[in-house]
């Protein structure tokens, strides 16, 4: 099981898919003060990445996924956006 | 209370850009010009925050956190290591002498003053405790 | 003038003295190890110096010298005439440029030009760095690459460390910017799962839209991240990586000097743009990052540094320091390690930053720091491996292996979501797409499906009337070779229309975590719901079906089930008990097990309780096996409560959930372990909605057994059958059957003559063997009929819910054909008995 969602705390477990990230946005939008709980996350679908992104619910475990512990959890810890926003497209 | 911090570089350029960044953040400074001038500045004032530029003559930064953390001195003071090496091992060897932050030049303005307001956040009574 | 540059012209200029002499005497005195120290520090020292002002050429030239003298430092090249001509130019530049930035405060601007060249030569003896080229569309690879703005992304810190490492290195790096298309999820694609298979990641960072939407219009359907990327990865290994993307990325390969050039264009500075490359310089400026962000950062980067101290300290035994330094070691009268101590006040500044208190003393042992500081970073990063001194730069983390493949095919919404704003018309290019299809129009196909199996089995009724009837074989042989293909295709239709159909279990589960938490506040206990295999599937039919056999099942175990806190506790136990819902498929049944760990159930108890209600005989009491007694729970009217509390429901025993399982052709048993706890096991079909059903008759009428309950047809002589205890049975395989008159049973009047049991001995008796439950019964019938494929509707009307019977299904000669339902024959008949 993938994501488990109780009152305040969603659980994400191994590979969150496609399929889960209706169903997790759906909570993210109706859930105030959210918490998600990555601890036994080894992959994140990209629209569930974008989605905690946007809404930006509190992380209360970090993954220990080595790949998703370096280089997506640090973007979910702030209560901010992130540094950076799109520049123009140069290239 | 002020929180007084040592700044330690050779290069006469580094000790005023970081003694102006120090002080327009409120430290206290002080400036040694290489570790065994450090070391005797230690042994007179209880220093909360040590600054240490590795490459240095007559007692390199490496030498001087050493004797810092050693009996001599023993002082639990924050010491924040500044190198121009970011080679993982200058970093391994920084941290196993005892450095609580090894930075790579150039170290931006705000981020060392930032680094150094965070690692002197407590109330540098130097006990570890938390007075709520 | 500002007091810091003058500092640095001061101190440049008799540094500039230093060197200047120094290499002179290193001419006469090559292998002076002292003089080779003092002219390399004060290089270093004018190089770094420099990095505080807006002199980037300087910088580089300075860094040339410096790394050459490093290099002679070392003993990897000797210093030849050639060098130090090189190096006194060098020298003689800078002097010069000095001069320009005591007048002007800045750089002469052919600076870049001059540099140039010296650079180059002094750089000649070290080798230059090699590229390695690449071949793909959109894609550069030669190091010169002019920078590209999207390289902010990664951070102008990050950007620094980077630039000063590539530059000692001598090395290049790849640096990508993947810009999915924003319907890529309807194509299956997982930009994240793809960037996570670039090797030898360093850096990756998320490009995220100038704003996000509002909740309520947010698009989870709509890709809008973007991703920049570092790696050390070779371009081709990435050409390769996003070969079915390559028109959304872009790959650059820099130098040292590439990052730099970006970095210098952004430097706040009266410049005007330099001659010396085709420097693009852009009004593009690193934003700031947030003021919390950057806490955050910084606390992390201060966190993972403490994990590396107290790794490298020798915290062991009271022993500090690395011992390769002459300096004064601890003695183990320090109470206090240094180190250790340090570690605690950077802990606690940096939990502060983050709003976190943490509580640790100066001499809290390295293992409670350890422990403390990994809380806090939240993160099991092996501080050895962790980071250095860049905070934005985690280590690359392994290859990742596990091959799992993630790309979901998106499978269709559920239709009781809201409909498609865009009326379902997503039309994306090949690959996996999800429509989203009105619940009605597949129980519509469902239907069909389930009327074309009756009429396919309509061929079959053909082909015997074919040949009975009207005496062709030829024309029935045909019909059945017919009815053959028709009866495959109509088999993968169905599968097709049931995949449609098919849910997860975590639709059924999805209400208990609410649920036992409620229940467990109202009757005061602490209950933890766990779940697994809730991603198994099952038909929609199904999963709703299962709804109130479940939630009646967690009742009971958090009710019954689990003990108070105050019996757990006396009983050894945590207070929190847990109730366990998981879910497996098996063939074409999908198992489920509701399951806590409470007090379980005393076989004795219920051998006991049941006795005494009536449900079971003198002689089951003594008979029952511990396994069979737990089971009584399913038999009516039997609750094993001492008082009926409001939760599982005033006269509501098990015994619904077991009649409601078994009506969608389930079965549920329970097994305990007293003290341990107890496991309701379900067996559900996948699917309700074709049913393969023996035909039989009795009494003249036709009816359908469920081929999942029949063991087997046999025919048997008359005098085979015994009686035992006003029983008929007969032997089997040494196996003693019961035997049922399932025309007595039914209660059906006139069984046509000769059919009663004992009547004509002559005649053989069929046998349809069954299974009900553990037991094999074998039903007394006139005539077996033919396997059918039959759409089970449940019983309506004047026979809902009457226990002998499943459902009803249209037969192809248009008969309605009644189901029975096994189990509950047995018990009928069990009870009459």
């Amino acid at each position: 099981m993938s994501l488990q969602m109780r009152d305040r705390v969603a659980t994400l477990s191994g590979v969150l898919t496609v399929d889960e990230v209706e169903p997790l946005v759906a909570w993210l939008r109706a859930t105030r003060g959210a918490s998600v709980n990555l601890r036994e996350c080894t992959h994140l679908h990209t629209g569930a990445f974008q989605a905690l992104l946007c809404f930006r619910p509190k992380v209360s475990a970090a993954p220990r996924d080595p790949f998703l512990a370096a280089h997506v959890f640090p973007w979910l810890t702030s209560t901010r956006p992130p540094p950076m926003m799109k520049t123009g497209g140069d290239s | 209370m002020t929180t007084r911090v040592l700044v330690v570089d050779d290069a006469a350029t580094v000790r005023l850009y970081h003694r102006q960044l120090l002080s327009a953040a409120g430290f206290e400074v002080a400036e040694a010009v290489n570790g065994l001038d450090a070391v005797e500045a230690a042994l007179q004032t209880a220093f909360d925050l040590f600054v240490v530029d590795v490459n240095m003559p007559k007692m390199d930064g490496y030498a001087c956190v050493s004797a810092l953390r050693g009996e001599t001195v023993a002082t639990t003071a924050p010491i924040l290591m500044i190198s121009t090496e970011d080679r993982q091992s200058d970093a391994d060897l920084a941290y196993a002498v005892g450095a609580n932050l090894y930075l790579v030049k150039p170290v931006d303005g705000a981020r060392l003053v930032r680094m150094a307001t965070m690692l002197t956040a407590n109330d540098g009574d130097g006990d570890g405790d938390l007075h709520p | 003038m500002n007091p810091l540059l003058a500092q640095f012209l001061a101190e440049a200029d008799e540094l500039l003295t230093v060197l200047d002499q120094g290499v002179l005497r290193l001419e006469r005195d090559p292998d002076n190890a002292d003089l080779v120290n003092e002219v390399f520090r004060a290089a270093h020292t004018i190089k770094g110096s420099s990095g505080l002002f807006d002199f980037p050429e300087l910088t580089r030239l300075v860094h040339a010298a410096e790394d050459l003298l490093d290099a002679v430092r070392s003993g990897q090249i000797a210093l030849e005439p050639a060098l130090t001509d090189h190096l006194f130019a060098a020298f003689d530049l800078v002097r010069t440029w000095l001069g320009q930035v005591s007048a002007a405060e800045r750089l002469p601007a052919t600076a870049g030009a001059e540099g140039a060249v010296l650079i180059a030569r002094l750089r000649a003896p070290l080798g230059g760095s090699g590229a390695a080229p690449a071949a793909s569309a959109r894609t550069t690879s030669a190091p010169t690459d002019v920078a590209p703005q999207w390289l902010w992304s990664l951070g102008e810190d990050w950007l620094h460390a980077t630039a000063s490492w590539l530059s000692l290195t001598e090395a290049t790096m790849r640096f990508a910017h993947y810009e999915p298309d924003e319907r890529c999820f309807f194509q299956g694609e997982d930009p994240l799962h793809l960037v996570s298979q670039v090797p030898g990641l360093d850096r990756l960072v998320p490009v995220e839209p100038a704003a996000w939407p509002p909740a309520d219009e947010y698009d989870e359907y709509a890709s809008v991240l973007g991703f920049v990327l570092a790696t050390r990865a070779g371009v081709s290994e990435l050409s390769y990586l996003f070969r079915y993307v390559s028109e959304q990325v872009e790959i650059v390969e820099l130098d040292a000097d590439g990052l730099r050039r970006l970095l210098d264009g952004s430097d706040e500075g009266t410049r005007t743009a330099q001659g010396d490359a085709a420097v693009v310089r852009d009004d593009a400026r690193p934003l700031r990052e947030p003021a919390d962000q950057e806490r955050v950062d910084d606390a992390n980067t201060v966190l993972r540094a403490a994990l590396r101290t107290l790794a490298a300290s020798d915290t062991t035994g009271d022993r500090t320091g690395p011992g390769d330094e002459g300096s004064g070691q601890g003695e183990s009268e320090v109470p206090i390690n240094p180190r250790v101590g340090s570690v605690v006040r950077s802990v606690i500044s940096a939990a502060r930053s983050m709003g976190c208190e943490v509580d640790l003393s100066a001499d809290a042992s390295p293992a409670d720091v350890e422990a403390a500081i990994r809380l806090l970073l939240a993160t099991d990063v092996d501080p050895v491996e962790s980071v250095d001194t860049d905070p934005t730069a985690p280590p690359a983390p392994d290859r990742r292996t596990d091959g799992g493949d993630r790309r979901a095919s998106a499978r269709g919404r559920r239709a009781d979501d809201e409909p498609a704003a865009d009326g379902g018309a997503e039309s994306g290019r090949l690959g996996a797409r999800t429509l989203r299809v009105d619940q009605e129009k597949v129980d519509l196909l469902m239907d069909l499906v389930g009327e074309l199996h009756v009429a396919k089995n309509a061929m079959a009724f053909l082909a015997d009337a074919a040949e009975e009837e009207f005496g062709s074989r030829v024309l029935s042989r045909r019909l059945k070779d017919q009815y053959g293909v028709q009866h495959r295709l109509v088999e993968e239709m169905q599968a097709a229309v049931m995949d449609i159909r098919m849910l997860p279990l975590s639709v059924a589960f999805a209400r208990f975590d609410r649920l036992v938490r409620d229940l467990g506040r109202r009757l005061d206990k602490s209950v933890g719901l766990v779940t697994e295999g809730a991603d198994t599937m099952a038909d929609k039919d199904v999963i709703e079906a299962l709804g109130d056999p479940l939630m009646h099942l967690v009742r009971n175990c958090v009710d019954h089930g689990l003990e108070t806190a105050a019996e757990r506790l006396a009983a050894g136990k945590s207070v929190q008990g847990t109730v366990r819902l998981s879910a497996v498929s098996e063939g074409d049944a999908v198992v489920i097990e509701v399951a806590d760990d409470g007090a379980g159930i005393d076989p004795a108890a219920m051998r006991l309780a049941a006795y005494h209600k009536g449900v079971i005989s003198e002689e089951e009491l003594e008979s029952l096996s511990d396994a069979e007694a737990v089971n009584l729970v399913f038999r009516p009217g039997f609750s094993t409560a001492a008082e009926v509390s409001d939760v599982s429901g005033r006269g509501v025993g098990m015994d619904a959930v077991r009649a409601s399982v078994e009506r969608l052709g389930g079965t549920v048993t329970v097994r305990s372990q007293p003290g341990a706890g107890t496991v309701a096991r379900l067996r559900m079909p996948l699917s309700m909605a074709v049913t393969q059903v023996m035909v039989v008759s009795s009494g003249g009428q036709r009816f359908g057994v469920p081929i999942d309950a029949v063991v087997e047809t046999v025919r048997i002589p008359a005098s085979d059958v015994d009686r035992v205890l006003h029983q008929d049975v007969v032997v089997l395989r040494d196996e003693v059957i019961p035997l049922v008159d399932l025309a007595a049973a039914l209660r059906m009047d006139n069984p046509p003559a000769g059919i009663a049991l004992g009547r004509e001995d002559a005649a053989d008796r069929r046998v349809l063997v069954i299974r009900a439950g553990s037991h094999h019964v074998g039903l007394l019938v006139e005539q077996f009929h033919r396997e059918v494929e039959v759409l089970l509707k449940p019983m309506d009307g004047m026979l809902a819910d009457h226990p002998l019977f499943s459902g009803t299904a249209l037969l192809g000669d248009g008969l309605v054909l009644l189901v029975l339902n096994p189990k509950e024959l047995f018990s009928h008949v069990a009870a009459d008995a």
